[in-house]
């Protein structure tokens, strides 16, 4: 398969209460590197094996939450084509233009059913010191703080769920992977993946739009999650639940709550997915295994608690 | 690679700075915090917030059938931990004004995470209306 159109979640933009403390949750504790600041007070991260510019920005505000979730597109022609398509579903489609985040080129922007906003470019500057690229070590600098890979993928909340489903599978060429269709109230929430990973976003039905559940940041595996845990415990950091499992997309996982109480998740694991692949379904049966596989149970907070 | 320009180790996570730059929220001391409906009152340790008293409170507090204060996510985000202060002094971290506006705070309606008693405390629990449940 090759993969074309929208690649992968570029960037995440949430709000903060406190940028001092911030930086020190996703800098010091989650592992990321500061990239620069921006003159209005935006603060630009990366995780350390990411090759562009940046993949987390943070701007100081008085509610937590979420700005923008960003995806990188292959080329300055698809982001062409993409705008046309999504003026074509009915969405109105503005522009930012390039610079305005440093790195990167042109965006265009547009609000989705749920009522969150997304944005997509094409063209971000690499890295200085990112990834080396000629017989390549592991890392050039070793790894701090939880060692995040990379923005992995993001979990939001917001109404008319089917319609976001259509808007990413028609108009964006997502595929779902998985889906919580209860009998009563129907569909509860999906994943979508315009990759090979189990999601690169999901949604879950709620009434309240424009919601931020999580964002989740990769490690590289089950012992990394549980040096994660160590890092939580030690430094007091909000948990929400983890580590565990889950039963949806097989990843392993812990949540827990930055300082303005955004929900982070580190993840490892997950299933690969292909297109030719079925949908896998759960029901409200087994929907605690399939939120947390170890527990079997939801908890009210991960359903309730957002920003 | 840019590591945070804040410092480390610390104690513990950091909670919202004050501009005043002091280390510990709120008081050196422990404090009481009585809720009306509550035979005894709580233990509220020193540089704990209201909200870490209740959750690690020995006996599990409840107003009824349901907790006496949700446990959200603790950093004053997501709004679910609202209480009204009716007596005492408290220092603030900052709270979501999505949840807490400037006239709620002046009137005492806070969040149990962000409220660090400077004395004891007088607290109610504010059950979750439609409304809070709208804005979780």
């Amino acid at each position: 398969m090759a993969m074309t159109g929208v690649l992968r979640p570029g960037f995440i933009q949430l709000r903060v209460l406190d940028m001092a403390s911030s930086l020190q949750h996703y800098i010091d504790r989650i592992g990321l590197s500061k990239v620069g600041e921006g003159k209005d007070g935006r603060v630009y991260l990366k995780a350390r094996d990411e090759f562009d510019h940046h993949s987390v920005v943070l701007r100081q505000a008085d509610q937590a939450g979420l700005d923008a979730f960003a995806f990188k597109v292959e080329s300055d022609d698809c982001l062409t084509s993409y705008e046309k398509r999504v003026i074509a579903s009915g969405a109105p489609v503005d522009h930012v233009p390039a610079g305005e985040q440093p790195g990167l080129g042109r965006r265009i922007g547009f609000q989705i059913p749920s009522g969150h906003r997304i944005e997509l470019y094409a063209h971000a500057d690499l890295a200085v010191g990112g990834p080396s690229v000629l017989n390549p070590d592991v890392w050039e600098t070793e790894p701090h703080g939880m060692e995040a890979r990379r923005f992995d993928h993001g979990l939001l909340y917001g109404p008319n769920i089917l319609e976001v489903e259509k808007f990413f599978c028609d108009v964006l060429d997502f595929k779902v992977t998985e889906r919580v269709d209860l009998p009563e109230t129907g569909t509860l929430a999906i994943w979508l993946t315009c990759s090979t990973k189990a999601h690169d976003i999901a949604f879950v039905n709620h009434p309240e739009p424009g919601k931020f559940h999580h964002v989740a940041f990769e490690l590289e595996n089950w012992n990394d999650i549980g040096r994660a845990a160590d890092i939580i415990t030690r430094y007091n950091i909000s948990i929400d639940i983890g580590p565990t499992r889950h039963g949806i997309t097989r990843g392993q996982t812990i949540y827990f709550f930055d300082p303005s109480g955004n929900r982070c998740e580190t993840y490892c694991g997950g299933t690969t997915y292909y297109p030719d692949q079925p949908v896998r379904v759960w029901d409200d049966k087994e929907l605690g295994k399939g939120i947390f596989y170890y527990e079997r149970a939801l908890n009210d907070r991960f359903l309730t608690v957002l920003t | 690679m840019t590591i945070s320009e804040t410092g480390q180790p610390v104690a513990a996570d950091a909670r919202p700075s004050l501009s005043d730059g002091a280390s510990l929220i709120g008081s050196s001391q422990s404090h009481q915090i009585a809720v009306p409906g509550l035979a005894q009152s709580v233990k509220c340790h020193p540089g704990a917030s209201v909200l870490d008293a209740f959750e690690h409170a020995r006996q599990p507090l409840t107003s009824g059938d349901a907790a006496l204060v949700q446990v959200g996510c603790r950093r004053g985000g997501c709004g679910v931990c609202k209480v009204r202060v009716i007596e005492g002094s408290y220092r603030a971290t900052p709270m979501s004004r999505a949840h807490i506006s400037e006239d709620d705070q002046a009137e005492g309606l806070v969040l149990a995470c962000c409220v660090y008693p400077e004395t004891d405390l007088t607290v109610s629990s504010v059950p979750q209306s439609p409304k809070n449940q709208k804005n979780n």
